[in-house]
């Protein structure tokens, strides 16, 4: 597999290197790294390293745009390849939306050191500072409908995914990083020295993050297109097979939700509820369908409160109608304010 | 004296009493400001002590004119009260009562604390002066709100108070005029020459073979008539009126004849002119034409500065020279309505412009052209002769009731803001002298208030019946209706005691009504007043009326709609036209010029011909400007533009046929084809009737089009444009047609555009019954669809997939260019099944045995419907090219949400841990959007369906509206901005609460109306309120139902009278405890701070008012919405331009709609081939490659590579939610969903914040500074990273960011 990716990545540097001659931008943004950074290193920020990069596409008429990759090494053991020996994980974030593993392999590839695999991950709010991820590119697609938007539980339920699938990269495969947060991405070296020299890469070489592939967006949509209707067999057998086990999911469900309850909470206390058996829950379930759906939206009206007698007394009444001369003269000093502030306005101008 | 004395320190006295306490002043302050302007009468200027020496002068003004203004006047009743509310009698007498117990108390209590003082003053004592104005708020006026805007207005409309200088300058124009040099007879030829070589160009045409002699002697006397004495004069044509009456002794007895006097009179007011200009202080003179009579010129004087002692501009009046005769100088017998006072054959008058009736007759002899009347003839100089008398009756009127002045003040406001006071509509002093009638026959009485004068005017116009059955098409009649002869209008007599019955002898009033559509008879029983109003404007004012008392009646403050807002021509009628009339073929009479005798001619014939299919024809004809003294005088012969608004019935307007009389009455026939000439044919009805009948051929999308060929097969019979060049000749537009640009596609196949509906309803039929008989384990019940495509207000109608249009590369461009598939847009359907008790409990469950009934559907499909696709959460089935989407609706699924949120919160709020996932465990949040969108598209998009499409049924020209408005809105590139449901109850809100106008009854209207909401409509603060489908009912069923009665009465009378509905408003009543519901849940949404959506809409089915429009909580919702506004009130002054408008020539209406792209911060332009609704655009033509060719799409077949079978396929969309996910905090994203080639960028206001240096913040972002540990977004990323995902899509990107990141 390695041997496969160097041969990409050899493939890469080759076109990127003409790619770089040629493109003015890319030179004026090494240019302003360069200046950016007076040591020679790169710029140390928030406990990373600040990467400059040049992002240009294999397609014609994309122009290439300067971008900042913020690197650093990668320190817990959760995430990243399995094997990889430890600290030989770079923890990379900010990449770009379109961008393949192989286009972050080929960027960090030179020849002294070789990326053995990328992995992608998503930031999520739990996780300040600390680079915990949670899960892998999976959680794009709960965010993530293009045709059209809808939430739907059941392919939830039935992992339906709406990415191509991540998990054998070719070399043309390419993703579209759809997270609000952005992505992040572990790049696993051979050796941890290999993470130290990309740490210490000069500030002035300019770098050119290359995507590969069919960036095409109108692809990558038919794509996404094609993965939210999966093959019919492949739905109809996981439907059945969840049907299936529906009872047992059920049983276990009630199962766990019994243990849940004797146990006591923080206070040491069990809430005691009379929903915990259940009768209760299948009461308050409709049976039938009636598919009045109108009424929930009507409010219940109820009887009318019974009127009260007011004003018993002549004194109230008198009290009354006092009150509400009072209440037409703060009426009348609110009228005249009006007026003014019409009049301020030019309302009064009917031509 | 003056007004402005009496009225400032009362105003001073007002403040004063509302904060000094209960002392004894206020019961002097009454405010009066509606000063009675009576008091300017006696015209004693306030120059007075400086210049004493000309009192007389202003003096001889009114004696001259004005004898029993002595009558002084009565105690107006135009005091000010500050209570208005209703207030039951008790209350007063008891607080009355109640007065002198509690009087000396609260006096004493008076110098507390200032809390106490405001107390004192809300709880003083009530004073019988207080008590008095509750009264007469309460009984003359609406309320007390009401009852200070009048005031103000009535403030801001009046002349100035310092009138010195003006009052000097008239002096001036006095001594002047007085002291003109005669000049002796010469003939017509000398005397124009002489006046030439002194620079003024006599206003009337010169006459070659003139066998008369013309002359001048200075008047006699000279008198300030009009409005300006009796303060009837109102802003913005403040005009000062000053009479001469020309020595008799210019004119014999026979000089009414033939133009004769009119030259004579016309050489008088040049030689007036020749003298006046010489004067410093008065050189600034200009001829203008009096009620747009070309023969009856005026002089007007404008302030001048060269002698600033008469320098009155800032008064901003001008004065009018207006020329007078008397009344025994002609035989008045000679100038009845029946003789011939023109009597004119004269060929080179004829050719001067002057047509005579006489001119008709051809080479007949004399006495047949003598035989010819001549009415309006007669009346312009019936009109010289009585001027001075009717004007003085005004002033008589408004010495004698305290209120006339303001309410003609308010009448003619009222009439200007409508565009009705023109000379060929209803004029100000023929409104007044309306009232004046009302008040000589006792119909108003003196004491009434300004606003009841108005009130009452108005109810009269509107109620009284302005027309009889003479004026009906003959073939509705049973034979001939004898005229009525009570319809005219006439004051009592001059002579006439008080006791004398209002009325006159029947054989005049018979003699008037044959000759002129109406008739208000003036003292002298000689002058129709109204000769000059077409009965088509005075059907019009009684429908403007009718609308106003509507609003004078509701509860609402309506004062703004009433007299403050222009209600625009644009905005009131349905349909539209403009054309030039008056060219050489117009028919000759006695009108004046030859394009007044075209309309008169035509607001005839349109009348009856169009009599049922509208319901008001309004005709403006352009005015006449006024003209220097040097230049020559206007053609009668000049063909004006003449600009029409029809008022439909949306009822009867779009029938294909107006059916004429049947063959058996040769007489009716004959006038019918009088009528419709060529366009008229007998015709055999399916009904077996054979009838003379005018038949429309239009396509069934192109309905609404009907009215306009019927015009226009009128003005080719009547006004001889025979043919499309000619009428393009006369600059006839038409402005029912301007969006049939706007609301097609390209290449719109015959089969798309003709019925789509009806295929589509086909289709579902069809797939409605298979899948009833469909063998599942649940039966099927019902099936629904909920799509605008069904309800008819998307703004395409669906298309087959089988007509699509399919695009295929350009041949010569270069290749990669792979058009997408045109849009697929799937009608969302609802299948209900046969209730069971066997769901599953879990939500997860449910939804995954739906999907096993979407598979098993797709599977048992019967042949000719195909299952496009199967997913998790739908199945797109393929009826004949339409694509169904198929969801099933289970109501237990949305309880089981429900009760599962329920527990995963009460969970987490314990926090306990659940154990191993379960399979069918979904977070909370999951839940919650699953939750909202069951509740969507299983309830609200249902009940929004069915109440759309009720309301829809109701007003014919609510669907095309929709649409027009719909595609604005997204042309505006807002097209998730403001959903498409918002845009219908907006539109719906429109229909149903058209005060101040009428319900549109076209798409165009209801579109010009809806941009007026959006513009200026108070979103802030006051909710839209949708009545309910029973109340729109009950106020069609009423209208109905009054339509009903009319014509049961109007058969019995032997006719229709069509017009008579106009009267009937549908103007359904939202019940007062809902709308107080809603109004309490507004001020909820809105709070403190003005919170909630821009916009909020309560209707039956949405009781929370925010059903649709939640999403626009936002600030940048609102930002969106005030964009949105500001465009709407743009394009509505486009709309309503003189220039540029609806009817003008070169207007466009597609320039409205292009969005402005200067305000985006980045604009994405796309290209052609990556647009699945390219054909939808506003500008295909110039977006496509013009050599693209097109294909039609077969089912099941594949054009060209990357054409495959998808659905809902919209890259462009795709795009932009992409954008929208990613980077939805920097920016907004908007776009056009039907075609828009670009994609506006905005950045959000904080944008440019710095944020704190973490790992969360880092996307799209670049440190700060070199130095500092802060992040800032990286904006240049942002736009290439934009560049990249729209990779093959984007042509090109402007704008200042794409400036910035060196793109552009």
């Amino acid at each position: 597999m390695s041997a496969s990716k160097s041969k990409t990545a050899s493939k890469v540097s080759k076109r990127s290197k003409k790619a770089g001659a040629a493109a003015p931008v890319a030179a004026a943004a090494a240019a302003a790294a360069a200046a950016a950074s007076d040591a020679g290193v790169l710029r140390k920020f928030a406990g990373y390293s600040v990467l400059p990069v040049t992002v240009t596409a294999p397609e014609a008429g994309v122009p290439a745009y300067p971008h900042t990759l913020f690197i650093r090494k990668h320190t817990s053991q959760t995430h990243g390849q399995v094997d990889s020996p430890e600290g030989s994980v770079l923890f990379v974030t900010n990449i770009p939306p379109v961008c393949s593993r192989a286009a972050l392999a080929a960027l960090f590839t030179d020849s002294a050191s070789s990326v053995i695999g990328v992995t992608f991950g998503v930031l999520t709010e739990a996780v300040r500072d600390s680079e915990e991820v949670l899960g892998h590119h999976s959680v794009a697609h709960a965010d993530f409908h293009v045709f059209p938007p809808r939430v739907c539980l059941a392919s939830h339920a039935l992992k339906v995914d709406l990415t191509p699938d991540e998990k054998a990269p070719g070399p043309d495969s390419l993703v579209a990083l759809r997270h609000p947060r952005g992505t992040c991405a572990y790049v696993a070296f051979a050796s941890a020295a290999d993470v130290d020299r990309v740490l210490a890469w000069s500030a002035a070489t300019p770098r050119e993050l290359h995507l590969l592939g069919d960036i095409s967006a109108v692809n990558r949509y038919k794509q996404t297109y094609a993965a939210f209707r999966p093959a019919e067999a492949a739905l109809s057998a996981r439907v059945d097979k969840l049907l299936m086990s529906l009872d047992s999911i059920m049983e276990a469900r009630a199962q766990a939700e019994r243990i849940l309850a004797s146990q006591p909470d923080d206070d040491g206390f069990v809430l005691v509820t009379s929903g915990s058996g259940n009768a209760a829950k299948k009461s308050s379930r409709p049976m039938v369908s009636t598919y009045s759906h109108q009424a929930e939206l009507v409010a219940d009206k109820g009887p009318k409160p019974k009127k009260e007698l007011v004003n018993f007394y002549r004194f109230q009444q008198r009290q009354a109608k006092r009150d509400q001369l009072a209440d037409l003269r703060r009426k009348f000093e609110e009228d005249k304010q009006k007026i003014e502030r019409m009049k301020a306005s030019r309302q009064f101008r009917p031509f | 004296m003056s007004s402005k004395k009496r009225s400032a320190p009362s105003a001073v006295a007002v403040a004063k009493r509302s904060s000094a306490g209960g002392s004894g002043a206020s019961a002097k302050a009454t405010d009066r400001p509606i000063a009675p302007s009576t008091k300017r009468a006696k015209i004693v200027p306030p120059s007075e002590s400086e210049d004493s020496g000309s009192d007389s002068d202003a003096g001889d003004f009114i004696d001259t004119m004005d004898d029993d203004s002595a009558g002084d006047d009565s105690d107006g009743d135009g005091d000010s009260g500050p209570f208005a509310r209703n207030i039951g009698g008790d209350v007063l007498s008891m607080l009355a009562g109640g007065n002198d117990d509690d009087d000396d108390d609260d006096d004493d209590d008076d110098d507390s604390d200032d809390e106490a003082g405001l107390k004192n003053t809300l709880y003083r004592p009530a004073t019988n002066e207080e008590l008095n104005q509750i009264r007469e708020t309460e009984n003359l006026f609406k309320s007390n709100l009401f009852r200070l805007q009048l005031e103000e207005l009535l403030k801001e409309s009046k002349a100035p108070a310092d009138l010195s200088k003006l009052e000097a300058c008239l002096r001036l124009l006095k001594e002047t005029i007085l002291a003109l040099p005669a000049r002796p007879a010469t003939k017509a030829s000398r005397a124009y020459l002489a006046l030439e070589r002194a620079g003024v160009q006599v206003p009337f045409p010169a006459v070659p073979n003139c066998n008369y002699d013309l002359a001048f002697l200075p008047p006699k006397t000279m008198s300030l008539v009009g409005g300006y004495i009796p303060g009837l004069v109102s802003r913005p044509k403040l005009v000062a009126d000053v009479n001469i009456t020309m020595p008799s002794e210019l004119f014999s007895a026979t000089h009414f004849h033939k133009h004769i006097y009119h030259h004579k009179r016309a050489y008088y007011l040049a030689c007036l002119a020749e003298g006046i200009r010489q004067v410093p202080g008065l050189e600034n003179v200009s001829f203008d034409v009096l009620s747009g009579d070309l023969r009856r010129p005026v002089l007007i004087i404008k302030s001048s500065t060269t002698n600033p002692a008469v320098n009155f501009r800032r008064t901003g009046f001008t004065i009018r020279v207006l020329l007078s005769v008397a009344a025994d100088v002609f035989d008045l017998d000679a100038l009845l309505p029946d003789r011939n006072g023109q009597r004119s054959a004269d060929p080179e008058l004829q050719q001067a412009g002057f047509k005579s009736t006489a001119a008709t007759a051809g080479d007949s002899s004399t006495s047949q052209a003598s035989a010819q009347p001549s009415p309006h003839y007669n009346t312009a100089i019936l009109e010289d002769i009585f001027m001075n008398d009717n004007l003085h009756l005004l002033h008589t009127m408004s010495t004698g009731c305290a209120g006339f002045a303001d309410a003609v003040i308010l009448l003619k406001v009222w009439l200007r803001q409508r565009q009705l006071d023109r000379p060929d509509g209803l004029t100000g002093f023929q409104m007044s002298m309306l009232l004046a009638y009302l008040l000589d026959v006792g119909r108003v009485r003196r004491e009434m208030s300004s606003l009841q004068l108005f009130q009452m005017t108005l109810q009269f116009v509107a109620t009284h019946q302005w027309y009889n059955q003479g004026d009906l098409p003959a073939y509705l009649r049973d034979g001939e209706v004898p005229h009525a002869a009570q319809e005219a209008l006439a004051f009592r007599p001059a002579n006439a005691g008080a006791d004398t019955p209002a009325g006159i002898d029947p054989a005049l009033a018979r003699l008037f009504r044959s000759h002129f559509e109406l008739v208000l008879l003036d003292r002298s029983g000689r002058l129709n007043i109204l000769s000059r109003t077409s009965l088509a404007t005075m059907l019009e004012v009684a429908h403007e009326a009718a609308i106003s008392l509507k609003m004078l009646n509701s509860s609402v403050n309506q004062f703004a709609s009433l007299f403050l807002t222009r209600l625009d021509a644009s905005l009131r009628y349905d349909n539209m036209f403009r054309l030039a009339v008056g060219t050489a073929s117009a028919k000759s009479t006695c009108y004046p010029d030859a394009a007044t005798t075209s309309a008169r001619h035509l607001a005839d014939v349109m009348r009856r011909a169009l009599y049922d299919r509208c319901i008001i024809l309004s005709l403006r004809l352009e005015q006449v400007p006024a003209w220097e003294v040097d230049a020559a005088p206007p053609s009668a012969l000049q063909p004006r533009s003449l600009t029409g608004g029809l008022l439909l019935d949306p009822a009867f307007a779009s029938r294909l046929v107006s059916r004429g009389p049947s063959a058996g009455f040769p007489d009716f026939v004959e006038q019918f084809r009088a009528l419709w000439g060529p366009h008229s044919e007998m015709r055999r009805f399916k009904d077996g009737s054979i009838i003379q009948a005018a038949t429309f051929l239009v396509p069934e999308d192109s309905r609404h089009l009907v009215v306009q060929q019927a015009v226009t097969a009128l003005l080719s019979h009547h006004e001889g444009l025979t043919s499309a060049a000619a009428l393009a000749g006369a600059g006839f537009t038409y402005s029912a047609a301007r969006d049939t640009t706007i609301l097609r596609r390209w290449r719109d196949t015959p089969a798309s555009a003709a019925g789509p509906h009806k295929d589509l309803v086909n289709a579902f039929d069809a797939l409605s019954h298979a899948l009833k008989g469909m063998d599942l384990p649940l039966e099927v019940f019902g099936v629904r669809s909920t799509s605008a495509l069904f309800r008819g207000t998307a703004p395409f109608p669906p298309e087959p997939h089988a007509a699509q249009v399919r695009l295929p590369s350009p041949k010569t461009s270069a290749a990669g260019l792979t058009p997408v598939q045109s849009l697929v847009d799937p009608v969302e359907t609802i299948i209900r099944l046969e209730p069971s008790a066997r769901w599953p409990e879990d939500p997860v469950a449910v939804e995954v045995t739906k999907t096993a009934f979407y598979m098993r559907i797709a599977e048992t499909l019967p042949a000719g419907l195909r299952a496009v696709a199967v997913t998790a959460s739908f199945v797109d089935v393929d009826v004949d090219g339409f694509v169904f989407r198929l969801r099933i609706d289970s109501t237990s699924e949305l309880t089981a949400m429900r009760a599962r949120v329920q527990h995963l919160v009460a969970q987490k709020k314990s926090r306990q841990v659940a154990s191993d996932p379960l399979p069918t465990d979904v977070s909370a949040e999951t839940l919650q959007a699953a939750i909202h969108f069951t509740e969507r598209h299983f309830l609200h998009q249902p009940a929004h369906h069915g109440f759309i499409s009720a309301l829809a049924d109701k007003f014919p020209a609510y669907r095309r509206a929709v649409r027009l408005a719909a595609r604005w809105v997204s042309c505006q590139l807002a097209s998730d901005q403001l959903p498409h449901e918002v845009v219908e109850l907006l539109m719906a809100h429109v229909f149903v609460q058209p005060l101040p106008f009428s319900p549109p009854a076209s798409a165009i209207v209801a579109l010009a109306r809806f941009w007026r909401l959006l513009a200026r409509h108070d979103f802030a603060n006051e909710p839209i309120i949708l009545p309910t489908l029973e109340q729109i009912d009950h106020a069609h069923q009423y209208s109905a139902d009054a339509q009903l009665r009319i014509e049961i009465a109007a058969q019995s009378a032997g006719g229709a009278t069509a017009f008579a509905r106009t009267r009937d408003l549908v103007v359904p009543v939202v019940d007062a405890t809902t709308t107080d519901a809603y109004s309490k849940t507004f001020a909820e949404i809105r709070g403190a701070d003005l919170q909630g959506p821009a916009v909020v809409i309560f209707s039956s089915y949405d009781p929370s008012g925010q059903m649709w429009t939640a999403a626009g909580a936002s600030a940048s919702g609102r930002v969106i919405h005030a964009r949105l506004a500001r465009l709407a009130a743009s394009s509505l002054s486009a709309l309503s331009s003189e220039s540029t408008g609806l009817v003008s020539k070169q207007f466009d209406l597609r320039g409205l709609f292009r969005p402005a792209l200067d305000v985006f911060d980045l604009v994405i332009h796309l290209n052609w081939h990556a647009s699945a609704t390219v054909r939808q655009s506003l500008d295909v033509k110039q977006w496509l490659p013009s050599d693209t060719s097109r294909v039609t799409y077969k089912p099941g077949t594949v054009v060209g590579s990357g054409n495959e079978d998808l659905v809902a396929f919209d890259p462009v969309f795709a795009f932009v939610k992409e954008l929208e996910l990613l980077y939805g905090k920097l920016a907004l994203f908007l776009y056009d969903r039907h075609g828009g080639q670009q994609i506006g960028v905005v950045l959000r206001p904080n944008v440019h914040a710095a944020r704190h240096a973490s790992v969360l913040n880092m996307f799209v972002s670049t440190p700060a500074s070199a130095t500092r540990t802060e992040l800032t977004a990286d904006l240049h990323s942002l736009v290439g990273s934009i560049g990249v995902l729209g990779a093959g899509m984007i042509k090109r990107m402007t704008g200042p960011l794409a400036k910035a990141a060196g793109l552009e």
